[in-house]
C-alpha cells in the first residue's frame, strides 16, 4: 500500500472513531436550539471520512522521500523520544537544574558524542546559562524538586 | 488614522522596544538559518520568551524573529544550499550558483537589499490598503466570517504543490478536529478529554506548533542523520564581499520593483503566500529576461533571479498580514502562528482591532517594518559570523532544539503532561512527514477551529438552524463563489497539464 493510502486509512479509522465520541456528546442545549455541542465534531467526523475515501479510491502519484532507514538512526530517535519523557518525569523530582543536565547528557550521548569532557561540561554550561536567564534576569521560579525539598528537610 | 500611526511609531521606537528588535533579528536569524526550522519554529520556539513581556514588546520581538527567520533561511538557501522554508526554495536556483562561484557576499547582499525593499513595498501598501479593508470588514457577520474561513481553509490546500490537495484538506480537518478537545466555549460541556483533567483546557497552540514543527523537524534531522556535517564553504566570508557596485544595482532595481507588487498581491489572497510569490516573480523574471543578452544565465547564478523571489517573498509575507489583521484570518502557517502569538497577548486581530485598538494595530504594523529595517543595518553587517552556526555538527544541535521546544512548553504551565502530549504529536508529526502529509494546514485548521465554530453557531441560531445563511447575504455569496471557484484551481491544473502531454 502507498503512502498516501495508508495515511488514508489510519484517517480513516481515526475520523470514525471521532465521530463515534462526537455521537455521546450529551445535549444540554435542550431542544429549541438548533446548534448542538456535537455539531461541528460530526461535521468533521464525516468530512474526514469522505476525504480519506477518496484518497483511498483515487489513484494518486507517490512522492519518492529521501530518508534511508538505518538501524542506528532509529535507535537514535528512540532514545531521544525516551529521554524526553525521563525529562518530563524528571523535572519535579530533580528540578530543572539537574533534570536538564541528564536529559543533555542523555541526548549528547545518544546522538554519539563519546569525548567525555564535552559530554559533561557542554550540560552544565546550557542549563546554568538557562536557570541564570530564568531565575535572574526573567524571574521565573523554577521547581527545585523533590529531592532538594527532602534534602533541606534533612538540613533542617 | 495619523494619531494611530504616530502613537504606533513611539511604541515602536522606545529604547526597550528597540532592543528587542534587534535581539529577535538576531535570534531569528540564528534560529531560521539552521535547516528545516523556519518562521513557525522561530516564532514557536521565542513565544514562551516574551509571556514576561507587556504586549508591545513582545510583539515587537516577534516581528524581529519573524523577519530574521525569514532571511536566515535565505542564508543557508544561498551559502548550503538548503533551504529551511519552501518560499526560500526559488532562492537557491541564482544563489547557490553564485555562491559556488566565491560570490556569496554579493549573494547575502542582494538577498538582504531585496528582502528589505520588498519588505518596504509591501509595508507601504498595508499602510494603504489594511485601514480600508478594516473598515469594509465592520459589516461582515458571522455567516460571512464563516464563509470566509472556510475559504481561508480550503485555499491553502488548493494552493500546494501537485498531488497534496486532499491530503492537505484531510491535515486541515485533522487541527479542526483538534481544535474540539477541551471545554465548550458555549455550554462549558467537556468534548474529547477522556476525562483527563489535563485536557480540560484544550491542547495549547503552542505545544502543538512545537511538536509538529520543531520537534519533529529534529526527529527527522536525527533520522536521516549522517557523521558528517553540512558542507558549508569553508572560506569565511568578510564584510567588505557584502558590498554591491552601482551597475549592479541598477540591474536589479526594475526587478525589485515588480517584484514587490506581484508579491504583495499575491500575498494578500489566503493560502498563496511566499511561496509561489517568489516562484511567480522568478518565472515573470526569467520570461522578461529571455529576450536580453545577460551574460549569466537564471539558474547560473543571475542576479536578477536571486533579486526575484527575495523581494516576492518578503512582500508577499508582508501582504499575509492585510487579512490577519484586518479579517483575522490567516492565510498561511506562518501568519497563523503569528495569530496564536497575538492572541496570547490577549489581541484578537479582526475588523474591531482596528475601530477599537488602533495603536495597537499600527504598532504591529510599524514594528513589522522596524524588523525589517533592523535586518538590513544590523544582521547584514553580522552575516558572516552568524553563517558559522551552518556549520554546527548536528549531534549538538539536534539535542539542544528538543531542549529549547520541552523548555518552551513547560515554563508556560509547568505541566510535565504537556511534554508527554507534546512527544505523543511529535511522533505523529514525523510519522505524517513521513507519509509526505503536509503539516502547516494542521496549525491553520487549529486556530481557525473555535473561531469557525463559534460563527457556525451564531450563524445557524440567527438563521433558525437552516443551513440558508450560506447563500442570503450577497457578501457570503460571493466569498463561497470565490471559494469555489479556488477549489476549482487544482482541477484547472491537471487538466492544462493532461492538455500539454497530449
Amino acid at each position: 500500500m502507498s503512502q498516501n493510502k495508508i495515511g488514508a486509512l489510519i484517517f480513516l479509522v481515526l475520523s470514525i472513531f471521532y465521530g463515534y465520541l462526537a455521537s455521546q456528546i450529551p445535549d444540554t442545549t435542550g431542544l429549541e436550539s438548533p446548534v448542538k455541542p456535537a455539531t461541528l465534531p460530526l461535521l468533521l467526523s464525516i468530512s474526514g471520512v469522505a476525504v480519506s475515501i477518496l484518497i483511498l479510491l483515487l489513484p494518486s502519484q507517490e512522492v519518492k522521500i529521501n530518508i534511508v532507514l538505518d538501524r542506528n538512526n532509529l535507535f537514535r530517535v528512540v532514545g531521544l523520544l525516551v529521554s524526553m519523557v525521563i525529562y518530563g518525569l524528571t523535572l519535579s523530582i530533580l528540578g530543572f537544574f539537574w533534570a536538564t543536565v541528564l536529559f543533555l547528557i542523555t541526548g549528547f550521548w545518544v546522538m554519539g558524542i563519546r569525548e567525555q569532557k564535552v559530554l559533561f561540561s557542554l550540560p552544565v554550561i546550557v542549563a546554568t546559562f538557562f536557570w541564570l536567564v530564568l531565575t535572574k534576569i526573567l524571574s521565573i521560579h523554577l521547581d527545585s524538586g523533590w529531592i532538594s525539598w527532602l534534602l533541606s528537610k534533612f538540613s533542617d | 488614522m495619523l494619531e494611530g500611526i504616530l502613537t504606533g511609531f513611539s511604541t515602536a521606537f522606545s529604547i526597550t522596544n528597540i532592543f528587542m528588535v534587534c535581539a529577535g533579528v538576531l535570534a531569528g536569524t540564528l534560529i531560521g538559518m539552521l535547516p528545516g526550522l523556519g518562521p513557525i519554529s522561530a516564532i514557536a520556539l521565542m513565544i514562551p520568551i516574551t509571556y514576561s513581556f507587556d504586549s508591545s514588546s513582545g510583539l515587537i520581538l516577534m516581528a524581529g524573529v519573524y523577519y530574521g527567520a525569514v532571511f536566515g533561511g535565505s542564508t543557508s538557501s544561498i551559502l548550503v544550499n538548503a533551504p529551511g522554508v519552501a518560499g526560500t526554495v526559488a532562492t537557491t536556483f541564482d544563489g547557490y550558483p553564485l555562491a559556488k562561484r566565491g560570490k556569496a557576499g554579493k549573494a547575502l547582499a542582494v538577498a538582504a537589499y531585496a528582502s528589505f525593499s520588498g519588505g518596504t513595498v509591501g509595508a507601504i501598501f498595508l499602510l494603504l490598503g489594511a485601514p480600508s479593508l478594516a473598515v469594509i470588514s465592520i459589516s461582515f457577520q458571522s455567516a460571512d466570517y464563516f464563509a470566509l474561513m472556510l475559504m481561508g481553509l480550503l485555499a491553502v490546500s488548493a494552493f500546494t504543490p501537485k498531488g497534496q490537495f486532499l491530503k492537505s484538506i484531510l491535515m486541515t480537518i485533522f487541527g479542526l478536529m483538534l481544535s474540539t478537545v477541551g471545554t465548550d466555549n458555549v455550554t462549558g460541556l467537556q468534548r474529547f478529554t477522556f476525562g483527563q483533567l489535563n485536557l480540560v483546557d484544550g491542547i495549547s497552540f503552542l505545544l502543538l506548533a512545537m511538536a509538529t514543527f520543531a520537534l519533529s523537524e529534529a526527529l527527522m534531522m536525527a533520522l536521516s542523520h549522517r557523521a558528517t556535517t553540512v558542507s558549508a564553504n569553508k572560506t569565511p566570508l568578510k564584510p567588505e564581499q557584502l558590498k554591491l557596485s552601482i551597475a549592479e544595482l541598477k540591474t536589479i532595481g526594475p526587478t525589485i520593483g515588480r517584484s514587490s507588487i506581484l508579491g504583495f498581491l499575491v500575498g494578500v489572497l489566503p493560502g498563496a503566500g511566499a511561496t509561489i510569490a517568489s516562484f511567480l516573480a522568478y518565472g515573470m523574471e526569467q520570461a522578461i529576461d529571455s529576450g536580453s543578452n545577460s551574460s549569466v544565465k537564471f539558474g547560473q547564478g543571475n542576479l536578477k533571479g536571486l533579486a526575484a523571489p527575495e523581494t516576492a517573498n518578503n512582500a508577499a509575507s508582508t501582504g499575509s498580514f492585510v487579512p490577519l489583521l484586518t479579517l483575522g484570518i490567516p492565510g498561511s502557517g506562518t501568519t497563523a502562528i503569528m495569530l496564536g502569538a497575538l492572541i496570547s497577548y490577549g489581541i484578537q486581530p479582526g475588523p474591531r482591532l482596528y475601530a477599537e485598538n488602533p495603536e495597537i494595530f499600527w504598532s504591529v504594523i510599524i514594528s513589522m517594518y522596524l524588523g525589517n529595517v533592523v535586518l538590513l543595518i544590523l544582521n547584514l553587517p553580522l552575516i558572516p559570523y552568524i553563517a558559522r552556526l551552518i556549520s554546527i555538527p548536528r549531534q549538538f544541535l539536534i539535542p539542544l532544539i528538543l531542549f529549547f521546544s520541552l523548555i518552551g512548553v513547560y515554563l508556560v504551565t509547568f505541566n510535565a503532561f504537556d511534554l508527554y502530549l507534546m512527544v505523543g504529536f511529535a511522533i505523529l508529526a514525523a510519522f505524517l512527514r513521513f507519509l509526505n502529509y503536509p503539516l502547516a494546514p494542521i496549525l491553520l485548521g487549529f486556530v481557525l477551529g473555535d473561531l469557525l465554530e463559534d460563527n457556525l453557531r451564531r450563524a445557524l441560531l440567527i438563521n433558525d438552524g437552516q443551513l440558508s445563511f450560506l447563500w442570503n447575504r450577497p457578501i457570503t455569496r460571493t466569498i463561497l463563489i470565490f471559494t469555489f471557484l479556488v477549489l476549482l484551481l487544482p482541477l484547472g491544473r491537471q487538466l492544462i497539464r493532461h492538455n500539454r502531454g497530449h
